[in-house]
């Protein structure tokens, strides 16, 4: 009977497999699937965005690096220290004013702070009250411009403006809960021209400066985002010790559109 | 001699039935390609059966295998044209539908559906069928059954690339060339996974070898 050897190879058990064969059902069902994806097929004629995908299949490798380097060089650049920094304090138009200082930045003046009230503003003296300037680990410097703003009332009192020297960290209250808060922007331009001078009737709410890590970098509309005082504070800690910044050249404390912001560049 | 026939038959790469295969297949192609639309039927009607046993043995299930050999047949049709001849007809639509295969099994690696299909014994088989239940003293249907499992559990418990292999040269009798036209590699790749392949279906099915 048996031409075969009586042990079986995985060949033979292999060839076994040969004999598994569908049912006629199911050729039926098959060809008739076939037919309707053929006919499909040939209704259906590519579109241009498919014949488009099919042909930039071929750069999709390289076009996707590209893009992962791109993004890669965008990350790196939002994420880097922000070059430039202003501290804002929103305020209502009326109540604010801008001071400039034609001092040089020297070695041991970072800013110059000057808050005064409005002598004839009731609303003002009466709705605000006013800031007071707290100084943290100061080398405080007496201003040698204080006999220039003496106050002569109450309601005009005119707080004089302090020198602080390097390592000087600057915190001022809100105005109110809603109103205050901080903006980093960056400075494309001065807004005000350096001959600026203040007035000494010109209300001026409050107004700090926040130093920059890196004040040659280039500045982006990007980097603004909003900063709480904490974080504004850390950043000037953080920064003060920065020489470059204080040989960056001149300052501008500005009044822009309901904002007080004190810019280096 | 029908499709049927010819999944039990071994293939020579070189034989003078399969050249004279090839020259019907690329006379039809021609027509395909010239716009005779209905003559592709005629190529689907020559392969479909092997093609389908193939896929089937590739993925375990016979829906998958009709899915993916109807896409096979589709693509083929679609893209006819760029046809030459340099290769078989059959060399490329196996290419089409192994490389199909093999991309649908990557994505679904843990898909652990199987069927078994009911054999369609020959005299060969039927022998073989019962020497093999003589030696196991089992009754012989609940014996083939449990063969079709672990025939289709040892082959799924190959690799990819080594299942396929195995399937194209044992299952559907191809030579190493044909197989490493298809599958893209050198023949010495397709002889070393296929010495690969035995060796681990030998300890998988030692059970039923003694």
């Amino acid at each position: 009977m048996s031409q075969l050897p009586q042990k079986p190879t995985i060949e033979d058990l292999l060839r076994l497999k040969r004999a598994e064969r569908p049912t006629e059902d199911f050729w039926t069902r098959f060809d008739a699937e076939l037919r309707a994806k053929q006919l499909a097929a040939l209704v259906q004629k590519p579109t241009w965005s498919d014949v488009l995908r099919v042909r930039l299949a071929r750069f999709a490798l390289p076009i996707g690096m590209a893009a992962a380097c791109i993004m890669s060089g965008v990350v790196w650049l939002q994420t880097r220290p922000v070059p430039s920094v202003v501290a804002v304090v929103p305020a209502p138009a009326a109540q604010l004013a801008a001071i400039v200082t034609d001092t040089p930045v020297s070695s041991i003046s970072v800013a110059q702070i000057a808050v005064m009230l409005e002598p004839d503003g009731p609303a003002l003296a009466s709705s605000v009250p006013a800031p007071s300037v707290v100084v943290h680990e100061a080398a405080q410097v007496a201003s040698q411009t204080t006999s220039e703003a003496t106050p002569s009332s109450t309601s005009d009192a005119i707080v004089p403006p302090i020198t602080f020297t390097a390592g000087t960290v600057v915190e001022l209250p809100p105005v109110n809960e809603s109103t205050f808060a901080a903006v980093v922007m960056p400075i494309a331009a001065p807004t005000f021209p350096a001959d600026f001078t203040l007035s000494a009737t010109t209300p001026l709410l409050a107004a700090y400066t926040a130093l920059v890590a890196d004040p040659f970098a280039v500045p982006s509309p990007s980097f603004a985002q909003p900063l709480n005082d904490v974080r504004v504070g850390e950043r000037v800690s953080r920064n003060l010790d920065n020489e470059r910044l204080y040989a960056a050249g001149r300052r501008v404390v500005a009044l822009d559109e309901g904002r007080v912001s004190v810019k280096f560049w | 001699m029908s499709a049927a026939n010819a999944l039990v038959k071994p293939l020579v790469a070189a034989s003078p039935d399969r050249r004279a295969e090839a020259d019907a297949d690329l006379a039809i192609v021609r027509r395909v390609q010239a716009g005779d639309v209905a003559a592709f039927d005629e190529l689907i009607g020559r392969y479909r059966e092997r093609v389908v046993g193939l896929l089937y043995q590739m993925t375990g299930n016979r829906e998958d295998a009709a899915d993916l050999a109807q896409d096979a047949f589709i693509k083929a049709f679609q893209s006819i044209r760029s046809f030459s001849g340099q290769a078989s007809f059959f060399t490329w639509l196996y290419r089409i539908a192994v490389n199909g295969t093999l991309t649908h099994l990557r994505h679904n690696r843990n898909r652990t559906f199987f069927s078994l299909e009911k054999m369609q014994e020959d005299g060969t088989t039927t022998e073989m069928i019962a020497r093999l239940t003589d030696a196991q003293g089992a009754d012989r249907e609940t014996f083939l059954r449990e063969l079709q499992e672990k025939l289709n559990e040892a082959l799924q418990k190959l690799s990819i690339k080594h299942r396929t292999v195995i399937t194209l040269f044992e299952i559907d009798g191809l030579s190493h060339e044909e197989i490493a036209s298809i599958v893209g590699c050198s023949v010495g790749t397709v002889r070393s996974r296929v010495h690969y392949a035995k060796q681990q279906l030998q300890a998988e099915l030692a059970h039923y070898l003694r």
